[in-house]
């Protein structure tokens, strides 16, 4: 039975939606609030240089999600991975193979990290559970910390984890979940395939949205929904300031909170809505994007962990302050793509996290460290800015929806992890989520993405 | 005024080793080869069906875990290795197999553990208080290996061993074992399993430290079980020449000069100094003399001295010695195979792991048959049972094949010159054409035990004894691989023969100007160390050993790169794919 579907928002969840359910025939109209599309994926060009409005991590590339959906719609997707995959930097500096599944690489990565040697069995013990992958649903309910204690009080290590699990889940990893930590790090490494998309970020969403139209389906941009039309515990279509769309099936990828709030409470139960009121987002990120005259980065991706305890390197975030030295996930996208930027020029964006609902000041003070602590690192750095873009959490919040500027949406706690996550069904017949909310395990986009595989599925 | 300044006598590998670091420490190099082409000992060709490549000598190749693969640039050079991820692995008659998984120590336990959980956790305990001395082991395998003998680098390894001895609760003096016990006490006081033991033996063994020895059997018990992990099991891309070939461009690529077809008649000897070599009447300069600062020479010891160079610059009592230089151990017999398709293992059923090996060993099952055929072979008489080091070398690297085809062989050390097989006398070396095809039945049947429907699989078999060996090499002698006999006899500060080199010397010989690259320690092999050391020496009397790229450490390649960039067959069940 083919039916009429409205999907809200064009981010790569909604994209992808999108664009399966118009394969599979049903007559389906996208519906993006902003002047562009791509959502938390967007993509934006200033003087030559297309920059991404957030800093994104493709754990899985080709082998995700991702790849999965460019397959099924016969897109023209492209990834660039590299080997060794980044450059970490720090108190140590030595480049992250991509492949760490010998012995012998982590015997090089641990001894690289500085990891005490006492800890060194610990650490490989880690290191193997951890790509193993295995009874990952009973470790969901386990913090990543209590998890990484269990094998080592290196603090090495625990700094190491710490900060891939602030760049997996913008979660410190005191509040991750372990099981979603070790499912997304065996897959990450196991599939080595972390690359970059071909033409920035927004070559995702832009890719899954030329196969929709090119198939029909119809695409309506600078158009804000204002009402999703619900009647009798059924959803009838989506109201928005141009119009009305009658709708069987409406998939919203606004995220959980707005979409209840768009659909107007009364036709939710409050246990739902309270459940989801009540769930912790994810936090805040805050990036730099540099424009620079000159090649001064020679690394794809740059990994700094800070000089600090690796237990309390994200203790800044609780304390709303601004931290002594800062995490930073740096990807040089000309680097992997050397379209995205003129000739003899670099792009470079580096970003760490920040609480959630933080102030212009704080975001401010926080990224006046980044741009030293980058300036620093690379000596030739400053001189060579042509111009900066800052994004703090406010900007974040105009693109997303989400006053605390959380930058994945519901945040991977152990209470809100795997068969804890919200799923795409909802109490309202024909209403779906899809977007990172609703997504069953993975990272940022790839659970946005894996949510619209996951909901076309059953469609 | 001299011609060069340096010559290196011999193009095999330790020989192109030399040079290639000479040439690149700035020195004016020349390689003299006798034969038509370099690496006589490292060598793979077509000697059967075309398309089948056989590894006639070198396979295993440890040159990963060498200073050389940084500081000659090996890889740019063109060499590549590939590998499985199952390193080794026993078979045993009664259906079962021992394992060793070369990136990951833990598969490695779990293996162990279905043959005997006490030696598994053993083997758990050994590697938890080993790792976190890596650092120590490291630099105890460098200064072992790659620097000249030396009471104190033997002690101070001895003292990791101590450690991590202790570590598991045992209380060894390590000084007392490695002179009193030999590698069967070592694993006796190990482990339990004969298993696991022959596993572990046998791989010491086909390293080349035999563990009926004293010394050289405990060193070889004791690197055995860091085999995968940290010493390499390594083959090299399209055969073992890949090696050589890689040298040879390495050492053209610094500025030596290589001349094939020219062999050395005599090395010159002026008041006690080497002053040059002059050229055998058949080379293609006949009799030309060509003078040099520094004389290399790399053929063993015996060649050097007794053949190519006069009687009088040597004293009587060391000429003596040096003609009983023992080329009796570290021979080996090996039959090559172009099969139709992949072996079954009958083991396989017990571990399936087995089924992607690229190196393993059979016949050691029964408790003191290894003993057993150490004596024999200490007696030159041929064991009865078929004790043997197997490859498959296209499960690694299959483009040693053509498509769907495989090749292996199995080689095992036999006396050069035997004296007895199967209550049969033989007339010593001479007797290798008589027996050979027998000989090669007996491998075969063996084979087809641990692997049924074998002889099926079989398209071509080659043969190579000792005697093939000496011929295609004349300074093998006896078909000897090691450069001489590793034993105790002529091991560490003993090697070749007391009195050729100077004391403290790896390769200074007591001829001023005349280095040895040949029969010294530790023995010839994959590792490049005994090129090494000769061209450190060289290096050092001619005052250009301080060079900035000229300080690795053995390990140091292997634990950076080769996870990496060696391609590492996972078997059917690999995800691995890499998306540009």
């Amino acid at each position: 039975m083919k039916k009429k579907v409205v999907v809200i928002g064009s981010g790569p969840g909604g994209a992808a939606t999108a664009a399966l359910l118009r394969k599979k025939g049903h007559a389906v109209t996208l519906i993006e609030s902003q002047p562009f599309t791509g959502g938390r994926c967007a993509s934006f060009s200033k003087g030559g240089f297309t920059y991404d409005f957030g800093v994104h991590m493709f754990s899985r590339g080709n082998s995700g999600p991702h790849g999965e959906v460019n397959r099924m719609l016969e897109g023209g997707l492209r990834w660039k991975t590299h080997e060794p995959a980044a450059r970490v930097m720090g108190k140590v500096e030595f480049d992250f193979p991509l492949d760490i599944r010998s012995f012998l690489t982590q015997v090089k990565v641990a001894m690289k990290l500085n990891v005490k040697p006492s800890c060194y069995l610990g650490a490989f013990r880690l290191f193997r559970a951890l790509l193993k992958g295995e009874s990952i649903e009973r470790h969901d309910g386990t913090t990543v910390e209590t998890f990484v204690d269990s094998y080592t009080d290196d603090d090495r290590i625990h700094l190491f984890i710490n900060c891939l699990c602030q760049l997996y889940f913008a979660l410190s990893y005191k509040e991750s979940s372990a099981g979603e930590f070790m499912w997304c790090f065996s897959r990450m490494f196991n599939e080595a395939s972390f690359g970059y998309p071909f033409g920035a970020s927004k070559a995702i969403p832009d890719s899954f949205l030329e196969r929709f139209e090119q198939a029909g389906g119809i695409l309506k941009i600078n158009e804000k929904v204002t009402r999703i039309e619900i009647e009798k515990g059924e959803v009838r279509g989506v109201r928005t300031e141009k119009g009305f769309y009658p709708a069987e099936v409406v998939v919203s990828s606004a995220g959980a909170l707005p979409t209840i709030l768009l659909s107007g409470k009364e036709h939710f139960p409050e246990t739902y809505t309270t459940s989801i009121e009540q769930k912790k987002g994810s936090n805040a990120y805050i990036t730099l994007k540099y424009a620079l005259d000159k090649k001064v980065v020679p690394y794809p991706t740059v990994f700094y962990m800070p000089n600090l305890p690796g237990r309390d390197v994200f203790q800044y975030i609780e304390d709303k302050t601004v931290p002594d030295d800062v995490y930073i996930f740096m990807p040089v996208p000309s680097n992997q793509d050397p379209s995205l930027a003129p000739p003899g020029t670099q792009l470079v964006i580096a970003g760490t996290a920040a609480p959630r609902f933080a102030s212009a000041e704080l975001c401010n003070a926080i990224l006046d460290k980044i741009h030293q602590k980058v300036c620093d690192l690379f000596p030739d750095f400053s001189k060579a800015i042509l111009w900066e873009i800052r994004s703090s959490r406010k900007e974040t919040s105009d693109l997303t929806g989400l006053d605390n500027g959380s930058c994945i949406g519901l945040g991977q706690t152990p209470d809100q992890s795997g068969r804890f996550h919200l799923n795409s069904e909802t109490p309202v017949a024909g209403l779906y989520l899809v977007g990172a909310d609703a997504g069953s395990r993975g990272i940022g986009t790839e659970l946005a993405v894996g949510s619209a595989l996951n909901l076309v599925r059953r469609l | 005024m001299s011609e060069y300044d340096v010559i290196v006598i011999g193009g095999g590998i330790n020989g192109l080793t030399c040079a290639a670091y000479l040439g690149r420490a700035g020195l004016k190099v020349l390689i003299l080869e006798a034969r038509g082409e370099c690496g006589a000992n490292c060598d793979a060709c077509e000697p059967g069906m075309p398309g089948f490549v056989h590894n006639l000598h070198t396979t295993w190749m440890i040159t990963g875990a060498s200073p050389c693969m940084d500081e000659l640039e090996l890889e740019s050079h063109g060499l590549e290795f590939s590998t499985t991820d199952v390193c080794y692995a026993t078979t045993f008659s009664d259906g079962k197999n021992v394992c060793m998984n070369g990136s990951d120590p833990f598969k490695t336990i779990e293996y162990i553990r279905a043959v005997s959980p006490k030696d598994a956790d053993t083997f758990t305990n050994l590697i938890s208080v080993a790792m976190p001395l890596i650092d120590e082991v490291c630099q105890g395998y460098h200064d072992v290996i790659y620097t000249p003998p030396k009471k104190e680098t033997m002690e101070r390894f001895g003292r990791v061993v101590e450690g991590v001895l202790k570590g598991v609760g045992l209380n060894f003096s390590f000084e007392d074992a490695y002179n009193k016990m030999n590698g069967f006490d070592i694993m006796d006081m190990l482990f339990e399993s004969e298993h696991v033991k022959s596993m572990l033996l046998s791989l010491s063994w086909i390293s080349g430290l035999a563990p009926i020895n004293t010394q050289i059997g405990v060193l070889g018990a004791f690197l055995a079980p860091i085999t995968g992990m940290l010493i390499p099991v390594h083959i090299s891309k399209g055969g073992g020449h890949g090696l050589t070939h890689a040298l040879v461009k390495a050492a053209k690529h610094y500025g030596a000069t290589i001349l094939p077809c020219c062999p050395v008649e005599e090395i010159i000897v002026e008041n006690g100094v080497a002053t040059g070599v002059r050229l055998s009447d058949i080379s293609v300069y006949p009799g030309k003399v060509i003078k040099a600062k520094k004389i290399v020479s790399n053929l063993t010891v015996v060649p050097t001295f007794i053949e190519m160079m006069r009687k009088e610059h040597i004293d009587p009592g060391l000429y003596e010695a040096i003609k009983q230089f023992s080329y009796e151990e570290q021979n080996i017999f090996s039959v090559h195979y172009a099969l139709k398709g992949q072996p079954e293992f009958a083991s396989a059923g017990f571990n399936r792991s087995v089924q992607r090996c690229c190196m393993g060993y059979f016949g050691s099952e029964k408790k003191g048959e290894m003993k057993k055929y150490n004596e024999n072979l200490v007696n030159s008489v041929i064991h009865d049972e078929i004790l043997a080091n197997w490859f498959i070398p296209t499960l690694a690297d299959p483009t040693q094949a053509p498509p769907g085809c495989h090749t292996a062989f199995a080689w095992f050390d036999v006396p050069p010159s035997p004296k007895a097989w199967k209550n049969r006398a033989l007339n010593g070396f001479e007797a290798w054409d008589t027996i050979k095809h027998e000989l090669a039945d007996e491998v075969t049947e063996q084979f087809e035990k641990h692997i049924p429907g074998f002889k099926k699989l079989i398209l071509d078999r080659i043969i190579y004894t000792p005697m093939d060996m000496f011929k295609n090499n004349p300074s093998s002698i006896k078909g000897n691989w090691a450069g001489g006999s590793v034993i105790p006899e002529q091991w560490y500060e003993k090697r070749p023969v007391p009195g050729v080199l100077k004391k403290g010397s790896a390769s200074r010989t007591f001829i001023e100007n005349l280095y040895i690259s040949n029969s010294i320690h530790p023995y010839g092999g994959s590792h490049l160390s005994c090129g090494y050391m000769a061209a450190s020496e060289v290096a050092e009397d001619m005052g250009v050993r301080n060079q900035s790229w000229w300080n690795k450490r053995a390990m140091d390649w292997h634990l950076q790169n080769s996870a990496v960039k060696v391609p590492v067959n996972l078997g059917v069940d690999s995800k691995w794919k890499s998306v540009e």
